[in-house]
């Protein structure tokens, strides 16, 4: 039974690629050898995947239930622009053999209000809010919130991260979701 | 503690938590929001109204021990919040507000208050629940009126902590709102040509150039910084 115990400790604490250094002490920063990623690139993608699946579907409903021309057209641009990021953040996953999700059980997170990934009851409101006025300030409340998160996110990877490409992903992520915001700002 | 440091606790603890081995700590509990409607100091500097330093990255960061009457949280890097001298957009209201929040992690909360100066005008009790994804609190300002500074607290239920959020308000005696006296100007898109420039409204087919590249709009879309033709796939195709 107790090596039954120790076996399960194992594969969760592999699957999630985050608990290792911190049970065994190795540094957060230095990638391991033979690669060319450390675990705050993986632990930045594991966290960004939730991220931007529900951000494009805030933009999807958006898309569609939005009153305002201006907000249909960002928010499509905000959809396409998430989905070319998503693949590629897979796509690194994939090629680093890391889950593509960090989270062994979604429901480890409300208590957390969702940490700053993925909070469903913000696209719940959302489903939930016709067209109209309301949909439109939900619409923008909501993605204001949720791309602050993104942004501190990508600026945990600015400062810790170490594949280039990543970094250079997390540079985009802060200066377009920082222009989102800013643009958000001007229609509520 | 860093964002970072709580993720690696907080997973750690996910991870292990299911077994029994560990309760997850509430301290690791990451809770964060502002008011974005009228837009508060921290709003306003994210959305570029006003200049700001490092406050404009992290408008939901706020955060200091409970019973503080300062627009910063006693956070030393967010300090020019409390600066009165900045030229901080002032909304005109009547005697009766909305005020609404953004989270970007919604935590178990004591309560909201609503101060003007020392005074207490509004408290919305929560009793330790999480707030719902979206906040809308309707504050009778009473007696106040004039140009005021609004001070919203967000007080967590099970940290020592609360969230800080001032509002410049310029209050009628009126029950309804002075209409706003200067509306924002639309802004005339330049020509969808050449080079490619954030802030430029773009229609399917136009044709910029970026680093010697030439590219074709694939969507109709305000270009963004970030969002360079390189990098954007879904928006633009090379041509």
């Amino acid at each position: 039974m107790k090596r039954c115990l120790i076996a399960i400790l194992l594969f969760l604490v592999a699957g999630c690629g985050v608990g290792v250094t911190e049970t065994t002490g190795v540094s957060l920063s230095a990638p391991p050898p033979g690669t060319d990623y450390n675990d705050t690139d993986v632990m930045f993608l594991q966290m960004a995947v939730p991220q931007h699946e529900q951000g494009i579907e805030m933009a999807a409903l958006a898309e569609k239930r939005a009153s305002r021309k201006e907000i249909r057209e960002l928010a499509a641009a905000i959809h396409a622009t998430q989905a070319d990021e998503l693949t590629q953040m897979k796509k690194w996953l994939v090629r680093w053999r890391q889950p593509v999700a960090a989270d062994l059980d979604p429901a480890a997170h409300s208590g957390h209000g969702g940490m700053h990934g993925a909070d469903p009851a913000v696209l719940q409101v959302l489903r939930d809010t016709p067209k109209g006025p309301d949909f439109d300030s939900r619409f923008l409340t909501l993605l204001t919130g949720h791309q602050n998160g993104a942004v501190e996110l990508a600026r945990m990877e600015q400062k810790d991260g170490f594949n280039s490409d990543a970094r250079a992903l997390a540079d985009r992520i802060v200066r377009s979701r920082t222009a989102e915001i800013e643009q958000m700002g001007s229609y509520l | 503690m860093t964002l970072k440091r709580k993720l690696v606790m907080f997973a750690t603890a996910a991870v292990i938590a299911p077994l029994g081995l560990v309760v997850l700590p509430a301290a690791t509990a990451n809770a964060h929001g502002y008011i974005l409607t009228p837009p508060s100091r921290q709003a306003q500097c994210a959305q570029g109204t006003v200049p700001c330093e490092s406050i404009k990255y992290e408008p939901q960061s706020v955060e200091g021990p409970k019973g503080l009457r300062n627009c910063y949280g006693n956070v030393e890097r967010f300090k020019e919040l409390d600066n009165n001298s900045k030229p901080w957009k002032v909304t005109s209201v009547g005697k009766t507000v909305d005020f609404t929040w953004t989270f970007t992690a919604r935590h178990a909360t004591k309560d909201f208050q609503y101060f003007v100066g020392n005074t207490l005008v509004a408290t919305f009790p929560l009793n330790n629940q999480q707030p719902a994804a979206t906040v809308k609190h309707t504050v009778n300002l009473g007696n106040v009126s004039g140009r005021v500074r609004l001070l919203a607290v967000w007080n967590i239920g099970d940290t020592a902590n609360a969230f800080y959020s001032c509002v410049d308000l310029q209050v009628s005696g009126s029950g309804t709102p002075a209409p706003d006296p200067t509306p924002d100007p639309t802004p005339t898109p330049p020509p969808a040509s050449g080079t490619w420039a954030a802030g430029t409204a773009y229609t399917v087919g136009s044709v910029v150039t970026y680093n010697g590249t030439t590219y074709r709009a694939l969507q109709s879309h305000t270009a963004l910084p970030g969002w360079e033709p390189p990098s954007t796939p879904a928006l633009w195709q090379a041509v």
